[in-house]
């Protein structure tokens, strides 16, 4: 047991039909301060741990999780970090992990964990956000420890933002959104947005992941993908997204600031993008341009 | 504070290779036309450097300094192979510059027995 008071054993434990199920020794609950890890599930196999640290004060109502994590054009770290600002959403968490790098935020003199989770008051929105690149070795255990936390929690849907990498980007006034679903229902949902869904190819990275990961505790999950620049921020692509997303939801989220600020935001993304892209480089991200084998 | 990068910074930079030209996409937010862009092919490099319509100042604390300030920007970036830099052209369209360069070639017929 390490001295923080949070119970770190490797054993494994499956969250199957919306309840917890212990397959090795024990799952833990310990308070901690202010706030209550639950535990993720736990591969004993990979050793790794994840866990996500709730500080209370937002009653979750089957929340939508939306995910907003570092890939190509950063279209998911910039819609979420938009999320959080317009819609005034507040601290609801954070993913604490020693596969993580030894990195903490400092904002406003405020010491943050960089990767974080904010809700609205409501308890009807969780957003997944992240300040820094995530290694490839995360990416697995995160998703396990994210889907686990999402079906505790009895999320109603998940919806990944992200990137699209287009060669012609530059000829794009306006970046289409596609979509693609972990299921029928997802599928569905999507179409009757209008967002054109992609049929044939390969996802890879956390949200491939997280796809996956839902779809094994039926939990409805799809991403929604705009057009854009494979190496730089695209605040564009984001606006396309962020539209398409608040349409879906049914909330108003004025995108207005997103485009007007583009040169701002694309040049303070710009280290994250370079990190982006050394992560990137052993996620087989470059799958996605390839075409899968299998014929139908 | 002094400013080690002497007012510059270094924009993002993706290379792509087409059969028969080098492509490279530089992204210079800030820079409002292309007469504020620079761009010279170096034998196997190629330099670019652009003035920002605005000097933009960031606070944060870094290895060298808190303040960094920039107006301009500037990168070398290797070329992957030989060119053509009298036929090499180049626009600059939303805040990107596109810079095509033709490859040189030496296309050599070897017999096959």
């Amino acid at each position: 047991m390490k001295h923080d008071g949070v119970v770190r054993t490797n054993s494994v434990a499956s969250t199957e039909g919306g309840s917890t199920k212990n397959l090795g020794t024990h799952t833990t609950r310990s308070k901690v301060g202010k706030g209550v890890i639950k535990r993720a599930r736990c591969i004993s196999l990979r050793l790794s741990e994840v866990y996500i640290k709730e500080y209370g004060g937002v009653e979750l109502k089957g929340p939508t999780l939306i995910e907003g994590l570092p890939d190509v054009g950063l279209v998911g770290v910039i819609s979420s970090a938009f999320l959080v600002d317009q819609l005034k959403l507040i601290p609801y968490g954070h993913v604490e992990s020693e596969l993580l790098p030894p990195v903490m935020v400092l904002h406003n003199a405020e010491l943050m964990h960089p990767l974080r989770l904010y809700a609205d008051k409501e308890g009807s929105i969780v957003v997944l956000t992240s300040e820094i690149a995530l290694p490839p070795t995360m990416l697995m255990p995160l998703a396990y420890a994210v889907v686990d936390w999402a079906v505790r929690n009895r999320v109603n849907r998940v919806i990944s933002l992200n990137g699209y990498p287009v060669p012609n980007r530059l000829d794009l006034e306006k970046p289409a959104v596609y979509g693609v679903g972990n299921g029928k229902d997802a599928v569905e949902y999507l179409r009757k947005y209008g967002v054109e869904v992609i049929e044939e190819g390969f996802v890879a990275g956390f949200y491939a992941m997280l796809l996956r990961e839902t779809a094994r505790y039926r939990v409805d999950a799809m991403a929604l993908l705009g057009q854009c620049f494979p190496k730089y921020p695209d605040p564009g692509a984001a606006a396309s997204v962020v539209s398409k997303l608040s349409e879906m939801l049914g909330i108003k989220v004025d995108v207005k600031p997103l485009l007007e600020k583009a040169d701002e935001i694309k040049l303070s993304m710009k280290d994250l993008m370079r990190q982006t892209e050394e992560s990137m480089s052993g996620s087989h991200k470059v799958l996605e341009e390839y075409l899968p084998a299998m014929y139908r | 504070m002094s400013d080690p990068y002497g007012g510059y910074i270094e924009p993002l930079v993706e290379v792509r290779e087409t059969g028969k030209e080098i492509e490279i996409y530089v992204d210079l937010p800030f820079v409002e036309d292309s007469k504020d862009v620079r761009v010279e092919v170096l034998d196997d490099e190629l330099e670019i450097t652009a003035a920002m319509r605005r000097s933009v100042r960031w606070e944060r604390w870094g290895t060298y300094q808190r303040f960094q300030a920039f107006s301009q920007y500037r990168t070398r970036i290797r070329l992957p192979g030989d060119v053509d830099a009298q036929n090499a052209r180049a626009t600059f369209r939303n805040g990107v510059l596109k810079v095509i360069l033709p490859k040189r070639i030496n296309k050599v017929k070897v017999n096959v027995e």
